[in-house]
């Protein structure tokens, strides 16, 4: 089902001064098995939208309208599993009842077969991303939130995360919507582009993934970003990182 | 500690015991600084008996050792209560820094005034507060170093905020919190030591107390070195129980 966002905005008043808008008027449908980036300059914003989709920052007007009552799933950039836990005890974290077959079909989907007993303090982002990502599934989520999860990562590794997620969305119908600062990143990954601009935080569509557009008119697509970003904010491109 | 530091220890340890015997038995052996070691030697009996060493330990240690498992369970125990006391106080937390300032000797020579019949239950009672003192203006402290992230995933999955404090933060502390007991079990050695020394009723303290008064000196070094040897043991107990249970935390 799909996730209608409505009309949000975020001010938040400072103890001295007058109110600041971090969000302005956002609306928009995150539709069922489809992959939204929201492109943003700066990581503050997006965050806080991020957030708001997920329930965890409230808002000033607006709502979320989340038809299958399902949680939002959020994954923050730093790695979310806990190391006291073993991957398996890191997927069913928070549930009370669950069945181990399809749990340990999520952890196997993940990437993470024989990994069930391992604890994971001293493993690399891109295995501790993996069971965020199985703690997600085990949750049945209406929508799993990527805040801007692959940016401390090196680039072999952030490949093979978006070949999972991409293997992850099709095989369970799932919907991401991903918060990034790099526009290769989301050309790569998304059906849907938004750009989230920097002041006042509004949010532009801009290109949808019909027939594999994105894919074919890539190096076009990448050099129009570059000068909307450019128009948005002096020097924005340097808040971005394009590979 | 590394396997390499603790055999520097030992060996620096064993090094300097080497030299007081050579020294102290063959070159010095009468001095008024150290106890010739054969004469160490043949007073352990008779200090075991004459000081009721035995009892006298066993005194101290289940103090120390009781406050110590005591406040491990009881912050554990009581940690939603305390967490939602943190979050009403941690704004405040700057008002008990006057806390740091009072030293454990002040407050004993208090208490010898307030209860001049020194009875072992203001001493429980005495090491069990410290104990508590310190572990809980540790987690005031440390608190604010659990990832923002692992909080942020127990609200996201719909974690209660005394759920969250028993799943993640306390799951967060207790490496810190292990190491803090490191800490302070020679602050409570020290704190039971001169408690005892003052109120002379009981425990290594009064052993310590009697020698003194009896101008004792191989008595005195004897139960000193035993002591070195209890809070040696001790602190490794603790920092392996570090190392086992809560190795996920280096």
């Amino acid at each position: 089902m799909n996730i209608e966002i409505k009309n949000i905005s975020k001010e938040i008043v400072p103890a001295t001064g007058a109110a600041i808008s971090l969000l302005k008027n956002i609306s928009l449908t995150i539709r069922q098995g489809e992959i939204t980036s929201i492109i943003s300059p700066t990581g503050d914003k997006s965050s806080t939208l991020l957030k708001i989709f997920a329930q965890l920052e409230s808002t000033s007007t607006g709502e979320i309208v989340n038809p299958s009552g399902k949680r939002i799933i959020y994954l923050p950039s730093e790695p979310s599993s806990f190391p006291w836990l073993n991957v398996l005890d890191n997927v069913v974290f928070g549930l009370d009842h669950y069945s181990k077959e399809r749990i340990l079909q999520f952890i196997s989907s993940s990437g993470l077969e024989g990994y069930e007993k391992h604890i994971p303090h001293n493993n690399s982002l891109g295995f501790r991303f993996r069971i965020s990502l199985a703690r997600s599934l085990a949750h049945d989520p209406a929508a799993i939130v990527l805040d801007n999860p692959f940016v401390m990562m090196d680039i072999s590794t952030r490949e093979e995360l978006y070949s999972l997620i991409k293997e992850l969305q099709q095989k369970f119908d799932l919907t991401f919507v991903l918060g990034t600062s790099n526009i290769s990143e989301s050309l790569l990954l998304s059906d849907k582009i938004y750009l989230l601009s920097n002041d006042p935080g509004e949010l532009t569509f801009l290109y949808e993934n019909i027939a594999g557009e994105i894919h074919r008119r890539k190096s076009e697509i990448k050099n129009h970003l570059k000068i909307i970003l450019d128009k948005i904010k002096p020097n924005s491109l340097s808040a971005l990182s394009i590979c | 500690m590394g396997r390499k530091t603790a055999k520097n220890s030992l060996l620096l340890s064993a090094t300097l015991i080497f030299i007081y015997i050579i020294i102290f038995e063959f070159f010095l052996p009468v001095n008024r600084v150290l106890p010739k070691p054969s004469i160490l030697l043949e007073s352990i009996p008779h200090i075991w008996s004459e000081y009721n060493l035995l009892i006298s330990l066993a005194h101290t240690m289940s103090i120390i050792y009781f406050a110590i498992l005591l406040s491990f369970f009881s912050t554990f125990i009581l940690s939603s209560r305390i967490f939602k006391l943190f979050d009403d106080m941690l704004e405040s937390k700057y008002s008990f820094r006057f806390l740091n300032y009072i030293p454990p000797f002040i407050i004993i020579m208090l208490l010898s005034f307030w209860f001049p019949s020194g009875i072992v239950l203001i001493e429980i009672l005495f090491i069990i507060v410290l104990t508590h003192i310190l572990i809980y203006r540790h987690l005031f402290s440390n608190l604010k170093n659990v990832p923002e992230e692992f909080i942020t995933v127990g609200r996201n999955l719909g974690l209660t905020k005394s759920n969250i404090f028993k799943m993640i933060s306390w799951k967060c502390l207790e490496p810190s919190l292990i190491k803090e007991y490191s800490r302070i079990h020679y602050s409570l050695w020290g704190s039971a030591l001169l408690f005892e020394y003052v109120f002379n009723a009981g425990g290594i303290g009064s052993v310590f107390h009697i020698t003194a008064s009896y101008h004792d000196f191989t008595a005195l070094f004897l139960t000193a070195f035993i002591v070195f040897l209890l809070i040696w043991i001790g602190d490794f107990f603790i920092r392996l129980i570090n190392n086992v249970i809560f190795g996920w935390g280096k």
